[in-house]
């Protein structure tokens, strides 16, 4: 192995534990009763879709900074981010859930679809691989980083939207293959 | 064919509620408020004794659950600078002194029992976010109109 490599591999393994730190949202608000115990509500990208308008929304950030007030640009600032993160928090979440779901399932399934199982994999792993990107690009450059960030995130919501599909059709099916 | 039923009942106890009631309240945060005091801190039950007494406990609750969802996601949905306008008609609505209402919205957080039960955690916070927000906003606007004076809770 080359000098190189090892740099290279050394500077992906670093890139990675920074987006897993950068993915943790803030402790401040946590719930006191654990998100494992508290069920989340159901998935609707329509729901998704107007709450990301609102939390990325460039016409409120002109409206604060036409207050012309330090403190309320910077508490906006701090609460968008903190919501931003919370949202992308949900969404691995979400993701976890249905991959924790589908592995119950799939383990008592006696036909399994591989092609389906390495595409909820995929997606499984892409959703929260681009949830710490985004994570950790709102961590370190906040809202100048979020005016851009309400496409890529309204992508992951239509990601996550469709794994739930795949793994419910997955899981349907292994329903059926188990009773019979 | 029985839900089709029940959700018919519900429609018209929401259009009742909606007429008698939610159209005399002015501004959608005041009926924001009067929507989530309906419901029960510990059962999380909604009750309005009028409609009860029509509709029965069931199809009421239902009813006003689904016009409290309702309004919390219109009021979501709003730009800031139009929650802000809705905070302010509604602290000016009561009479009391505008600034104290302010500081103590501040200090007792009294909106965050505003959301219904079954939205998210992430619009719920994006709406407690919005509101803490605009009661900056409101707060500042009141020193800038009496500059001189200093702002203070004051309890009798």
């Amino acid at each position: 192995m080359t000098l190189a490599t090892l740099i290279f591999v050394l500077l992906g393994f670093l890139l990675i534990v920074i987006m897993m730190i950068a993915g943790r949202t803030d402790d401040d608000d946590a719930p006191a009763i654990p998100s494992e115990d508290a069920p989340l509500t159901p998935f609707s990208r329509e729901a998704a879709s107007t709450l990301l308008t609102r939390i990325f929304s460039a016409s409120d950030l002109q409206y604060l900074q036409r207050q012309n007030n330090p403190h309320i640009l910077k508490l906006f600032r701090r609460e968008r981010k903190r919501v931003a993160l919370l949202f992308l928090g949900e969404l691995s979440a979400r993701t976890r859930q249905i991959k924790n779901l589908h592995a119950r399932v799939a383990r008592e399934a006696v036909n399994t679809n591989p092609s389906a199982e390495v595409q909820i994999a995929l997606g499984y792993f892409s959703i929260l691989f681009f949830t710490g990107v985004l994570s950790f690009l709102i961590q370190i450059f906040g809202i100048s980083a979020i005016r851009f960030l309400a496409a890529p995130a309204s992508a992951l919501a239509g990601r996550l939207s469709r794994l739930a599909q795949i793994s419910q059709s997955v899981r349907d099916l292994s329903g059926d293959s188990v009773s019979r | 064919m029985h839900a089709s039923i029940e959700n018919d009942f519900v429609e018209s106890a929401c259009r009742n509620l909606q007429g008698h009631t939610l159209s005399q309240i002015p501004g959608l945060f005041a009926q924001l408020i009067y929507l989530a005091s309906t419901r029960d801190y510990l059962s999380g039950v909604y009750h309005h004794d009028g409609l009860e007494y029509e509709y029965g406990p069931e199809v009421t609750g239902a009813a006003l659950k689904r016009c409290h969802t309702e309004l919390f996601s219109r009021l979501l949905a709003l730009p800031l600078a139009e929650l802000v306008e809705e905070l302010d008609a509604y602290l000016k609505s009561s009479g009391t002194d505008f600034a104290h209402s302010l500081l103590l919205w501040d200090k007792l957080q009294i909106y965050r029992v505003t959301p219904p039960l079954d939205c998210s955690r992430v619009a719920a916070e994006l709406f407690l976010s919005n509101v803490k927000i605009a009661l900056a906003i409101l707060y500042s606007r009141a020193r800038n109109q009496r500059p001189d004076q200093r702002f203070a809770l004051q309890f009798r």
